[in-house]
């Protein structure tokens, strides 16, 4: 008995959209999701802006530190510890049931409906034809769909020297939300410097994000309420749950949450998907035709090891190597701030020493704002009474660049599941992540850059802080695109080597890691993989 | 060893923070976050702690210094529990928010960066002594 044609297994931006895809292309979807959501929070927010609440509302400590203080309490280098209370829901049981050992790999996965996407940063990025045939992925087929999930999101931004690295080529793009008066100091000095910064290799421009300006499908543009790290309340932002929402109203669409996929089975024309119950781990088997997996990278990995058990199997892992570098823009030091933006990106700059659109840095700019200043009391070495008045005035001229560097495969980046008797799954990933001595150098040349870059742009670099390997949250790379089949990798529409209807719509297939943010070249290679399963299920 | 409540604890600490007497909801918010705390398992940090809290005088240098040989420690942690719930209270807000600065304020903020390099050598002396 067939529960489903197409079963989907995730709910994050990829499992959105290969569920969407199929369904509008006339097939049935059961997505399975463990789905953990606020159940507490999103009650409790007001719908004033920012600085309002923080004026007004006696009750604001409930969601800005947590109803636990965990926000104060919790160590800053945990899981999640950059998370807003409203968002923590996003790492929920991931220390159950998604454990890991490394000594220098500290990855964020989600068990949320919506995934990691619920805590999305909205950064969108197309890949070059350089990077996509890096990556392994078919240039035609992605920049087709590039423009279907552009559409399906809405982006906006602004067509300047950065528009190559953003959104390209897309059309019916919005326009951007306005520049936070710190981050446009930064911007009038680089197109006062424009000509040496291009000479450098570096284009600043507005980022691109899946943020309406202009309403439209329901959704409002953005109020600019600056509460981005807390509530979606407008639906301003595009989240994953409001895709699921959409589909559930589709009748050949089913939802199953509280299920944590574990193998899969496939037997005679179909596949069977192992799950277990999240409370009482008691397990249950449901049925499909063709599978989808769209678990994030790390997920799908630990799914196909243990169901494809060969043993001492390993699988490579790319992450971005990242870092924050806070700039202090002096000249906006001891300003109050408008009332109204967004604590969202405010610029992208992009490091290019090669004018080709490959082997491209990419650093994102905020403003520090939405965020309470105890986030910086507690890293400033400083005695308290003395560092809020100081901070205080600082924050205003407070910039915080977020590097990321690209990342290609070699041998010290590795994963493999192990037994551990402990957990719900009986195993435990064990990930290695070691930069090469030149990947490191060409990290640091890099980062080098980037502090003359800013220094030039009239923001002075404080200090560098590196939050340890997989804070980047962009993980690929597992399971190559292959055009030879072999184990442990996928064939270019995303089938997974040795099965026949077991298919993966996440990142496990990039063979190469661009620093652009990555998510929307996740989105639309997972409307690809979803159109192709599409195809053979007809 | 001196152990106030942990209300009077709450004010102790509002009054070095920002010179301000506070209501008794938000010392009652910070007993309630504080109460898992207890007062710290390494005895220095206790010791540490106890001494802030029997001389109130004594708070900003032995802040300074934890700050930067013991920024862990439970006076740390306290007094930063104590900063984020003053600054999540609508009467202390704008105390923590940015906000247009005079030249006067601008000329403050010398002074507080230099009272804290000197509470910092002065915190090292104390808790030689009390450590």
């Amino acid at each position: 008995m067939i529960d489903s044609d197409v079963i989907v297994v995730g709910s994050g931006a990829t499992g959105s959209m290969a569920a969407q895809t199929i369904i509008e292309g006339g097939g049935s979807v059961l997505m399975l999701d463990a789905g953990r959501t606020d159940r507490h929070y999103a009650g409790l927010l007001p719908e004033q802006n920012y600085l309002e609440i923080r004026r007004t509302d006696p009750e604001q400590h409930r969601y800005l530190l947590g109803e636990s203080f965990e926000s104060v309490l919790a160590s800053s280098s945990s899981t999640g510890a950059q998370l807003t209370p409203p968002r923590r829901h996003v790492v929920a049981d991931v220390d159950r049931f998604l454990p890991i050992s490394s000594p220098d790999f500290f990855p964020m996965e989600s068990l949320a409906l919506g995934g990691l996407g619920s805590a999305w940063g909205l950064g969108c990025c197309v890949f070059s034809e350089a990077e996509l045939r890096a990556a392994g992925l078919p240039v035609a087929g992605m920049k087709a769909a590039y423009d279907i999930v552009a559409a399906r999101i809405g982006i906006s931004g602004e067509r300047d020297d950065a528009q190559p690295y953003t959104f390209s080529y897309l059309d019916g793009i919005q326009p951007s939300i306005p520049l936070d008066p710190t981050a446009a100091v930064v911007y009038e000095n680089y197109a006062r410097h424009r000509d040496r910064m291009h000479g450098d290799g570096f284009y600043m421009g507005r980022p691109a994000l899946a943020l309406l300006t202009e309403s439209r499908d329901g959704r409002n543009a953005t109020q600019l309420r600056d509460m981005d790290f807390y509530s979606d309340a407008e639906r301003a932002a595009w989240r994953p749950w409001i895709t699921i929402e959409t589909l559930r109203k589709h009748e050949r669409f089913q939802y199953a949450a509280d299920r944590f996929v574990t193998r899969f089975e496939e037997r005679e024309g179909e596949v069977s998907v192992v799950t277990l119950a999240m409370g009482e781990l008691e397990e249950r088997t449901y049925r499909c035709r063709r599978l989808i997996l769209a678990s994030g990278t790390l997920g799908t990995a630990r799914i196909v090891l243990r169901s494809q058990r060969r043993p001492g199997a390993s699988l490579p892992l790319l992450c971005n190597p990242f870092a924050y570098i806070p700039c202090l823009v002096p000249s906006r030091a001891g300003r109050s701030m408008p009332e109204r933006n967004t604590g969202l990106a405010q610029l992208e700059l992009f490091h290019d020493p090669g004018e080709r659109n490959e082997d491209v840095a990419m650093a994102s700019i905020y403003s520090y704002r939405s965020l309470m200043l105890f986030r910086l009391l507690r890293e400033t070495p400083v005695d308290l009474q003395d560092a809020r008045p100081l901070m205080r005035a600082l924050t205003s001229g407070l910039l915080i660049m977020a590097v990321q560097y690209p990342e290609s495969r070699s041998p010290g980046k590795y994963l493999r599941l192990q037994p551990d008797g402990a957990t719900p799954t009986r195993d435990r990933l064990h990930v290695n992540y070691e930069l090469t001595r030149d990947e490191n150098a060409r990290v640091e040349w890099r980062e080098k850059l980037y502090l003359r870059a800013m220094r030039r742009l009239g923001a002075w670099p404080l200090r560098r802080l590196y939050p340890g390997h997989g804070s980047s949250i962009h993980y690929a790379g597992t399971m190559p695109f292959s055009d030879v089949e072999k184990p442990y990798t996928l064939s270019s529409g995303g089938r997974v080597w040795g099965t026949n209807k077991i298919f993966v719509a996440d990142g496990s297939g990039f063979a190469y890691l661009p620093a652009k943010g990555l998510t929307l070249s996740l989105m639309a290679n997972a409307h690809r993989v979803a159109a192709g399963v599409l195809k053979t299920t007809a | 060893m001196y152990e106030p409540s942990a209300e009077n604890e709450a004010r102790v600490f509002a009054k070095y923070l920002i010179g301000c007497d506070i209501d008794d909801r938000c010392a009652q918010l910070y007993a309630r976050a504080a109460g898992g705390l207890g007062s710290g398992q390494d005895v220095r940090d206790r010791k540490i702690l106890a001494f802030a809290l029997r001389h109130a005088w004594a708070l900003g240098p032995l802040d300074a210094a934890c700050a930067l040989r013991r920024p862990k420690s439970i006076l740390r942690v306290k007094l930063l529990l104590m900063s984020a719930i003053l600054e999540a209270h609508p009467g202390f807000s704008e105390k923590f928010l940015p906000a247009d600065h005079s030249g006067t304020e601008r000329a403050a903020l010398l002074y507080y960066a230099g009272r804290a390099v000197a509470r910092a050598i002065a915190g090292f002396a104390l808790l030689a002594v009390i450590a």
